[in-house]
């Protein structure tokens, strides 16, 4: 990405929070996503990325500040609908609509839409405009679906469980079109999953919701700095501990230890050093509570 | 905004092409038959000839009012329905998240569906009316023609294009606008019935007409309900007179269905229910 970015947040919200009852699905963030990154929102089943989002995309009220491109979402959910384009977590394509009448509408409605750029996308798919959309496959519908994201010049983009259902080669050809439109344009993008290997290599930046609350939010290069993971040798386990892993786990009979703002050459003298996966830290995280729910 | 407006109206009759289906439908079954009958109407010929005017006109004019009533029965019964799935279905098939993706606002949407009722729906049954009419008209004018019969006093009687003005004001002032609390409060049920939109539509409504019968033995609130189209009397506009078509059509006439107190409370209370509407589709979540 190159040229200079506005320095208004995209999202900024100040105790962020939404229930449902007596339940609390999101419960009172902090939040700041600066224009031009790949934002992974992590979390489990119920961590409350969907509430958050649907709050992001004013679908939901909340309490708290939130401010999208600068603008309320839940008073100025028409108008911030220019700027940002977003696929909820299950295929929302209207059966009965036909491919051609969903182009059609949204070039008639949407002011920031390229319907050559939505069709040169659909010419890559065996996708045909006469069809409707409840003769497609799960894949294809999502293929058309993003064809038509794709085309609309957002500066936000909005992707809450993109590859739900998918198989392996619709997946790879989303991330893959994802990045590769990434790079062409300047927008910001936010993708919320609960399966972590797969947007690794995508984002810039991790925001891991646990129980409504942010357990970590680092950037990718952070991750990298900040975190070590040490498969540690069988006789110096009381050493390493005494540097107060933050997440310990066995494997193939060695113990593998995780830690934070350890320095380097300290954690060489234990073992085998390598960066951990964001999966590993995500389970470090939230996945048993070590350190779950804990802000940073 | 004007072009998101047409544009919503004409994604409601994409989605809805049972809109104009089902009463082209219908007027295709009422074709058919009309066509059984007029075989008949050479042999009727001279007995119809023999009566006097008055019956001579309520045996000619009848099968055309018949298919007026049917069409306009129909154009209720498919706007109620309509109403009801209006704001449910698109939560139910969750296409509502795609809709709300785009900058469109919710009172556009919702207006958009309110003027189906309204507006598109009594147009569609009007045109189809008077086009099933015409036809009508031509096919007993050529059975009559072809059986060396003057076919000419048909078009006296039926009054086929006057009428169809009357028709048009009947339908859009009266069905359409006159019934537009009750699509706004169908509408409004649409928007907030977690499910069986219909029942909660029906139910209560019809809950509050029983107990009041049961308990004072009076239909005020049944008669509320059509007090737009009749003026607040309570009675059925054909019952109220005994003109020919075109009077019944044009009653309440404009001057009177403007000066009406129930119009305006009417169109008050469907714009309340509009407004709750757009609120509930605000924060909608899928069904």
């Amino acid at each position: 990405m190159t040229g200079v970015r506005d320095e208004t947040p995209v999202i900024e919200a100040r105790g962020l929070r939404k229930t449902f009852g007596d339940t609390v699905a999101v419960d009172g963030i902090d939040l700041r996503i600066d224009a031009g990154r790949i934002v992974g929102l992590i979390g489990p089943n119920g961590a409350g990325k969907t509430t958050a989002l649907n709050a992001i995309l004013g679908l939901t009220p909340y309490e708290g500040e939130l401010r999208v491109l600068g603008r309320d979402p839940w008073r100025e959910r028409d108008t911030l609908m220019r700027d940002v384009a977003f696929i909820a977590d299950i295929a929302v394509l209207p059966r009965w609509i036909r491919v051609a009448q969903l182009l059609d509408y949204v070039a008639a409605v949407h002011p920031r839409f390229d319907r050559a750029r939505a069709e040169h996308f659909l010419e890559r798919t065996t996708i045909k405009p006469g069809v409707k959309v409840k003769t497609l496959s799960k894949g294809m519908i999502a293929q058309l679906h993003l064809a038509i994201v794709m085309a609309i010049d957002a500066r936000l983009l909005v992707l809450d469980e993109p590859t739900l259902g998918l198989d392996i080669i619709y997946r790879k050809q989303l991330f893959d079109t994802l990045l590769e439109d990434y790079y062409e344009r300047e927008r910001t993008i936010v993708l919320a999953t609960h399966n972590v290997d797969e947007i690794e290599h995508v984002v810039t930046d991790v925001i891991f919701l646990d129980r409504g609350r942010i357990a970590l939010r680092a950037t990718m290069d952070e991750v990298e700095s900040r975190y070590r993971e040490v498969r540690v040798h069988p006789s110096l386990e009381s050493a390493a501990r005494e540097l107060v892993p933050i997440h310990e786990r066995e494997s193939l009979g060695q113990r593998i230890m995780l830690f934070e703002n350890v320095d380097a050459e300290r954690l060489a003298a234990l073992g085998e050093v390598r960066r951990p996966s964001v999966a590993d830290l995500f389970i470090a995280r939230v996945g048993d509570g070590a350190g779950g729910g804990s802000q940073r | 905004m004007i072009r998101h407006f047409i544009w919503a109206l004409r994604r409601e009759l994409w989605e809805n092409r049972w809109l104009w289906l089902a009463p082209s439908a219908i007027a295709a079954a009422l074709m058919v038959g009309f066509i059984a009958y007029a075989f008949r109407l050479p042999g009727t010929m001279a007995a119809l000839l023999a009566l006097d005017a008055v019956h001579l006109h309520r045996a000619v004019a009848e099968p055309y009012e018949v298919v007026t009533g049917v069409m306009m029965g129909i154009g209720l019964l498919i706007a109620v329905i309509y109403c009801v799935d209006a704001l449910y279905g698109e939560r139910r098939d969750r296409s509502v998240l795609l809709w709300k993706s785009l900058p469109v606002s919710d009172l556009e949407t919702v207006l958009a569906k309110l003027c189906i009722p309204v507006l598109v729906l009594p147009l569609i049954c009007w045109a189809l009316t008077v086009g099933l009419q015409l036809i009508m008209l031509a096919v007993s004018s050529a059975i009559l023609a072809a059986n060396g019969s003057s076919p000419a006093f048909l078009g006296a009687e039926t009054r086929i294009l006057p009428n169809a003005v009357g028709l048009l004001y009947h339908l859009v002032a009266l069905h359409g606008i006159g019934f537009s609390p009750i699509y706004g409060w169908l509408l409004f049920v649409s928007a907030w019935a977690p499910r069986a939109p219909l029942a909660w539509a029906i139910l209560p409504p019809a809950a509050v007409g029983v107990i009041e019968r049961v308990a004072f033995g009076t239909n005020r609130f049944a008669e509320l309900l059509i007090a737009p189209i009749t003026g607040g009397g309570g009675t059925a506009p054909q019952a109220a007179r005994g003109g020919g078509l075109m009077e019944e059509l044009m009653s309440p006439s404009p001057g009177q269905l403007l000066i009406t107190p129930a119009l305006w409370i009417g169109l008050v209370i469907a714009a309340m229910f509009v407004f709750g509407a757009t609120r509930l589709r605000r924060a909608a979540q899928p069904a």
